[in-house]
């Protein structure tokens, strides 16, 4: 064991992670604090910006008095919850019952040591670093479990028994997505997979920009993960306006805590992976055109974290847009979803991206192809979103102007 | 299969646009919904933007003509209870006494230039009681009494709904009690002298006319009123108002009230009702009528009834009090008037006219059936010994409350031993959570050093070529 660590961030690939983990112990307790604390952080942040983005939605003003803007808000649920008597009812199985939280988040949270951060930092260079981060994500739903059937109530059982069924379904199509990125890179290795999607071109070596196949299954794994964090509009298992808050109704205090930190903890980490798989990671969008070499010059350790950060941030963002736009799905239409439409389509991309990879991926025109039929999938978006009139009834203007 | 298609393609596109509203609400939400009223043509147009209003620091505002509470500028209220009588639930409580003509300078006036000549120690509004008609600000003569857009005022205690507007501290009130007392002896004493000494043949038609006057100035509803307010007062206004009668006139209005508690035991016996001092004006009068109905002299003693001095004031709102405090000082006093009389609203004082005129009236009656008309004057309008009974008051009755919109209160939780405990516990959980997190990366980064191939990685290695 060396008693002092040198932390080096500029000598190429993971010097950073690699001078810290090359120390055992010491080192491996700071390299894990790092992501244990941007978590912690983060949640604070996420549920602030999560109430805060839900108030301008509903034409509210969210959290105002705690500080300027309510800023300190969720300093201020903390500081409560860690206040709070820890209960365990007395019906519960309390071994089962304070297991519940732990197993959620550690499961949550031991997904990020394989997270590229950056070139020079990823807890863990895993040779099998998706397929670890994808398993022990769902080993979550053995945490939920364990809450819900550990509080001995009929509500925290539904929850737990409807998350069970949920994430283990939304496991294929997340799974099958995740096998396209995989497939593009040739790779299980996280890191190896964000270089596979560098180079001159910048935004454009990005494998959503690289495959037409691509295009669906990253809208294929944006939805399941979705479905796995528990997110609307696949909330079921909380479903606070059914189950009163679904397998965390008997939790409060820290134990409560966890629970929320492992869920903003999952969202993050999905957007992470998302954007590792087919967004390019902690890659420069910007390319390197004839002397102006902006990818060279927005590329390093440093920068990559900021990509990652705006890139998984963004998801994060769409994330809480969508729950606070869609309403939450029947348990019906929920299978519907993953196993008549998800599935079927993760499979057509799986197929196609083998297809592709065999014979156009090599050939400039197809690429081009691929960017034409993805600049117009995004134009499309935005016309949808943006321009586009709706049927939607529009203001209650026009119906009071009629009277 | 087009049918799943196009269920696709609905659910695509309806998940676009709902996406599309909430971003379009969310851009908005810099700007806030304006503020025209309902009444405004622009109202319904208002659609976009933030609908929150921050209330405690952001409230509409309330229109020109809002009644919400009330407030008494004390210092312009010349204390003439009009709004007392005006207020249909009774929840404003006057009390009042006489200033004595040296205090008149220190008495003041109001804003408008009006002369105070009574002392108001007792203004007390119970705005828990109050059904914010406004009423009571209509026949304000100074215009002191005024609704305010004060409208949120709520109280944990009931009892902090009453507002103390009397602007006396209670040595002043004592101070001046005792005072007007001596004053009244004094005058008292001058007047029997002057009575006595230079005319002593006439003494004895002028007690006899005294004494029925006295007598209708109890009469049956001035006296049922009378007893109605000591009895929600507690006795402090009308023990002043029988104190200084009874030092105006000492000797007659025992034997009139001996007579008029005579003639009630007549008119018991005769089959009617005793009208209690509880009763209202109204009701006193009815059971008066239905006393003299049921007597023997039915027809003389209801006419006698009718001009009595009280009789308009249930429906009139007439300055009573006024009336009745000054009515001793009416019949023989000289050096002041009443301050009714003096006010500067006209009307007021037409109605003063008016009601001080029957009074005078009633006393050439008074011979035959004056008597009858007194018969209903309660046990309580017997005279009292002339004693100083000096109000206790207490001393947060004085305090004016200001109409100051009040910052919400924050309850800080309680500091218990149980809490600290079972906080230290949750937080050495949390401990043990977050070990547990780190314990778990541990275990990653041993699975790493045994797992990770032993070959240097560099960041120009692409695995792609």
């Amino acid at each position: 064991m060396q008693p002092s660590i040198q932390p080096v961030w500029n000598k190429g690939l993971e010097s950073f992670s690699e001078s810290l983990t090359g120390n055992p112990v010491l080192g491996w307790v700071i390299a894990s604090a790092f992501p244990l604390v941007f978590v912690a952080l983060f949640a604070l942040v996420a549920v602030y910006a999560e109430r805060k983005i839900s108030a301008f939605m509903q034409d509210r003003l969210g959290p105002m008095e705690v500080g300027k803007w309510g800023l300190l808000q969720t300093i201020a649920d903390i500081l409560k919850l860690i206040q709070k008597e820890d209960i365990v009812p007395k019906a519960a199985d309390k071994f089962i019952f304070v297991i519940g939280p732990i197993i959620i988040f550690v499961s949550s949270f031991a997904a990020y040591a394989v997270l590229p951060f950056s070139s020079a930092f990823a807890g863990s260079s895993l040779n099998v670093g998706i397929f670890y981060a994808i398993s022990i994500t769902a080993l979550e739903v053995v945490g939920i479990l364990a809450c819900g059937w550990g509080s001995n109530n009929k509500w925290a059982l539904y929850g737990a028994v409807r998350a069970a069924a949920q994430i283990v379904s939304y496991e294929i199509p997340a799974g099958l997505a995740v096998l396209v990125g995989v497939m593009m890179a040739g790779t299980l290795d996280m890191q190896k997979i964000v270089m596979a999607q560098g180079g001159d071109a910048g935004i454009l070596n990005f494998f959503v920009f690289q495959s037409p196949f691509a295009w669906l299954a990253f809208v294929i794994y944006f939805i399941a993960s979705l479905a796995e964090c528990n997110r609307a509009p696949f909330d079921l298992p909380e479903a606070d306006s059914e189950l009163v808050a679904g397998f965390f109704t008997e939790y409060g205090g820290m134990k409560f805590a966890f629970i929320f930190l492992a869920e903003y903890g999952n969202m993050f980490a999905v957007s992470v992976i998302l954007s590792v798989l087919f967004l390019g990671g902690w890659q420069s969008p910007f390319p390197n055109v004839g002397g102006v070499m902006l990818h060279d010059w927005t590329s390093g350790p440093v920068w990559g974290i900021g990509w990652i950060m705006i890139k998984s941030l963004s998801f994060v963002f769409v994330q809480i847009w969508l729950r606070w736009t869609l309403p939450r799905l029947r348990v019906d239409q929920l299978m519907y979803l993953c196993w008549k439409v998800l599935t079927p389509f993760a499979f057509v991309a799986v197929l196609g991206t083998a297809v592709w990879e065999l014979y156009f991926r090599q050939s400039s025109v197809s690429v081009l192809v691929c960017w034409i039929i993805g600049g117009l999938a995004v134009l499309f978006g935005f016309y949808k979103m943006f321009i586009a009139k709706g049927e939607t009834p529009k203001s209650p203007k026009i119906i009071i102007a009629q009277r | 299969m087009s049918e799943y298609f196009k269920t696709i393609g609905d659910g695509v596109t309806t998940v676009l646009g709902g996406m599309k509203i909430t971003w379009e609400h969310m851009i908005n939400a810099a700007n806030r919904k304006g503020t025209a009223g309902i009444a405004d043509e622009n109202y319904f147009n208002q659609i976009e933007g933030l609908a929150t209003l921050q209330y405690p620091s952001e409230v509409i505002p309330t229109p020109s003509f809002a009644r919400y509470r009330l407030h008494n500028e004390a210092d312009d209220c010349i204390a003439c209870d009009q709004c007392a009588r005006a207020c249909p639930v009774n929840c404003i409580t006057i009390d009042s006494f006489k200033v004595t003509p040296d205090d008149l300078e220190e008495a003041g006036s109001t804003a408008d230039g009006t002369k105070k000549k009574l002392w108001l120690p007792v203004f007390d509004i119970d705005m828990a009681k109050c059904m914010y008609c406004g009423l009571c600000t209509y026949p304000c003569p100074t215009e002191c009494i005024t609704m305010t857009p004060v409208h949120d005022f709520s109280e944990f205690d009931r009892s902090n709904f009453i507002y103390y507007f009397g602007n006396m501290t209670p040595e002043a009130e004592a101070e001046k009690r005792e005072k007007l007392a001596k004053f009244e002896l004094e005058k008292a004493a001058e007047k029997a002298r002057v009575a006595a000494a230079p005319k002593p043949a006439v003494a004895a038609s002028t007690a006899t006319a005294v004494a029925p006057a006295a007598g209708a100035k109890m009469s049956p509803m001035m006296a049922a009123k009378l007893a109605a307010q000591k009895k929600a007062e507690g006795a402090a206004a009308t023990a002043a108002t029988d104190e200084v009668a009874s030092a105006a006139a000492p000797q007659p209005v025992a034997p009139a009230a001996n007579q008029a508690e005579a003639t009630a035991d007549a008119a018991k016996d005769a089959g009617a009702a005793k009208p209690l001092p509880k009763l209202s004006p109204m009701m006193a009068k009815l059971a008066a009528a239905k006393a003299a109905g049921g007597g023997a002299a039915a027809a003389p003693v209801a006419k006698v009834v009718e001009p009595t001095p009280s009789e308009p004031a249930p429906l009139e709102s007439v300055p009573q009090p006024e009336a009745e405090k000054t009515q001793p000082e009416n019949q023989d006093d000289d050096n002041s008037e009443p301050p009714a009389a003096s006010m500067p609203a006209s009307g007021v004082s037409t109605d003063v006219d008016v009601v001080t005129k029957p009074a005078d009236e009633v006393k050439p009656a008074a011979d035959n059936s004056a008597a009858k008309t007194v018969a209903t004057v309660p046990v309580t309008s017997k005279p009292k010994p002339v004693t100083l009974e000096i109000r206790k008051v207490e001393p947060k009755q004085t305090e004016v409350k200001m109409p100051a919109v009040r910052v919400p209160e924050i309850r800080l939780p309680e500091i218990k031993v149980e809490n600290i405990l079972s906080g230290v516990t949750t937080l050495v959980t949390g401990a043990l959570y977050v070990g547990a997190g780190l314990a778990m990366a541990l275990t990653l980064g041993l699975f790493k050093a045994i797992t990770t191939p032993s070959e240097p990685r560099r960041a120009d290695t692409d695995p792609t070529k």
